[in-house]
């Protein structure tokens, strides 16, 4: 299994299974081990579940069986496991969510991850490599061009996917770089220009204050980059075509701002929440596939870029101003604290040490030499 | 007695800064962030600013340094950048703030009070 799919399904709160139709686990996070004894490449034993699983596997629909689990010790008692049975990756697989409580935000996030995972990445997999092999018989060399952009496309969901996965719960990827955002934020407007441009909108950058004086970031670029470049194409792609963007750059004492004005940047993403938390499933609420599909895949960069700011001590937030809504990325300038600063200490109080005595007879030897 | 201050966000280095100088004869002065260290400058008018580079705040090291070397009133304070960032683009960014001399953490208290002198003793 790739990696990164991985340390998604690891990191799930409730138990996960992965499981083929004939009931062999193909893969089991560490919750789910615990709470069924089930390990990968063991098989599954409770009857309702194996008949839950066949279902949801014929039929592609998903359904919730409650079984008993494993006791935690002895004499302790056994705990009700309500089991929600997914469609899996394939049509000869399932994913089971194993709660031992009706936790339901934990199941709805995994919910809105697999139709992220369905419906922008393997759907339209299956019907790309379907265009791809008629236009190949056609010799259709235009066909071809449109079919490469939406495989552009499904690459950069998965790269989305990818990066929030790998920005996940790390601070490694903090770096130390000394970051001025004016230019940062032209570099990334730089990038995401082109879609503008075909949107016929047009940026007003504003900054209070003279540019050379902003204050400074610490952190890592690329990311501070990705997130800018996610805000800006999320506020590109909520504008009217034809329209304009207003983006400010203001200073709070030690915080720096961007402000997108009015821009309705991550709106539909927010009004749905996170993917892997509180999220209801957007196809209930009777939007438009596509609508729902724009929204998840908003989900995504809403939260990569969420973490992103989190790890750099900052947050995104909406503010409310004279009717409009503006939405805010804020950081805190200079240096956050972090560990590495404590290691610094350590580090500089160990070459002291080492100098201690060749700085007391230094001392000793300018008092003996003066008069 | 020349006037030394120190502007560093972690006070055990601070510490350590204080100790090393104390085996010497200095007027210490001391400040925690960017902004109060460019206020004690022109309070204090120190002969020697020992300045941390990545600081919490609104100002970093560059940028205090900057602002005292455009300072006419400051700009003949000598300013050394102390910083865990010792890579080639970081010590041009000290040279272009205007930065005196530039040591690299963890630095030697020998080393600091020989840079210390050399540079105190040309104002």
């Amino acid at each position: 299994m790739h990696a990164t799919l991985s340390e998604l399904l690891e990191n799930l709160q409730p138990g996960m299974l992965w499981v083929s139709r004939d009931g062999l686990v193909r893969f089991s996070n560490a919750q789910a081990a615990a709470k069924m004894r089930l390990n990968s490449g063991s098989r599954l034993q409770e009857p309702t579940l194996i008949n839950a699983v066949n279902g949801t596997v014929i039929e592609q629909t998903s359904r919730t069986v409650t079984i008993c689990g494993q006791p935690t010790g002895p004499g302790e008692p056994v705990p009700e496991l309500r089991c929600k049975v997914l469609p899996g990756l394939s049509r000869d697989d399932a994913m089971v969510l194993v709660t031992d409580s009706a936790d339901e935000h934990a199941v709805v996030g995994f919910d809105n991850l697999m139709m992220v995972i369905r419906s922008d990445l393997r759907d339209p997999l299956s019907a790309l490599t379907q265009s791809l092999v008629m236009a190949r018989n056609d010799r259709d060399v235009h066909s071809l061009d449109t079919l490469c952009d939406q495989v552009d496309e499904v690459v950069q969901v998965l790269s989305k996917l990818i990066d929030l996965a790998s920005v996940w719960g790390s601070e490694s990827l903090v770096g130390n770089d000394r970051i001025e955002l004016w230019p940062l934020l032209q570099q990334a407007w730089a990038m995401v220009e082109p879609l503008a441009r075909a949107r016929n909108l047009k940026a007003r950058f504003s900054a209070q204050g003279p540019k050379t004086q902003l204050a400074a970031i610490y952190g890592s670029e690329h990311w501070l980059k990705r997130v800018f470049v996610e805000c800006l194409e999320a506020a590109v792609r909520a504008a009217r075509p034809g329209g304009s963007l207003e983006i400010e750059h203001r200073q709070m004492g030690p915080r720096a701002l961007i402000v997108l004005r009015d821009s309705g940047a991550f709106v539909a993403a927010r009004e749905e929440s996170t993917p892997m938390e509180t999220v209801s499933s957007s196809k209930g609420r009777g939007k438009s596939e596509a609508g729902a599909r724009l929204a998840s895949r908003d989900l995504i960069g809403l939260k990569l870029c969420q973490q992103i700011v989190a790890q750099h001590g900052g947050q995104l937030r909406e503010e409310h101003d004279d009717g409009q809504r503006n939405f805010l990325i804020d950081l805190p300038t200079g240096a956050p604290f972090r560990n590495e600063a404590v290691d610094m200490d350590i580090a500089q109080a160990q070459v002291y040490a080492r100098d201690l005595a060749a700085l007391m007879a230094r001392r000793r030897d300018n008092r003996a030499a003066k008069p | 007695m020349k006037k030394i201050l120190i502007v560093e966000d972690q006070p055990d280095i601070r510490k350590l800064i204080r100790m090393t100088l104390e085996f010497e004869d200095y007027e210490i002065h001391e400040a925690a962030d960017g902004a109060f260290g460019l206020r004690m400058a022109s309070a204090v008018g120190p002969d020697l600013v020992l300045l941390d580079v990545m600081m919490p705040g609104e100002l970093d090291g560059l940028q205090v340094c900057q602002r005292i070397k455009s300072d006419p009133k400051l700009a003949g304070l000598k300013v050394v950048l102390l910083t865990a960032r010792g890579q080639a683009r970081d010590r041009e960014a000290g040279q272009l703030a205007g930065a005196d001399d530039y040591l690299v953490k963890p630095f030697s208290p020998l080393q600091l009070i020989e840079t210390i002198e050399r540079l105190v003793a040309a104002v």
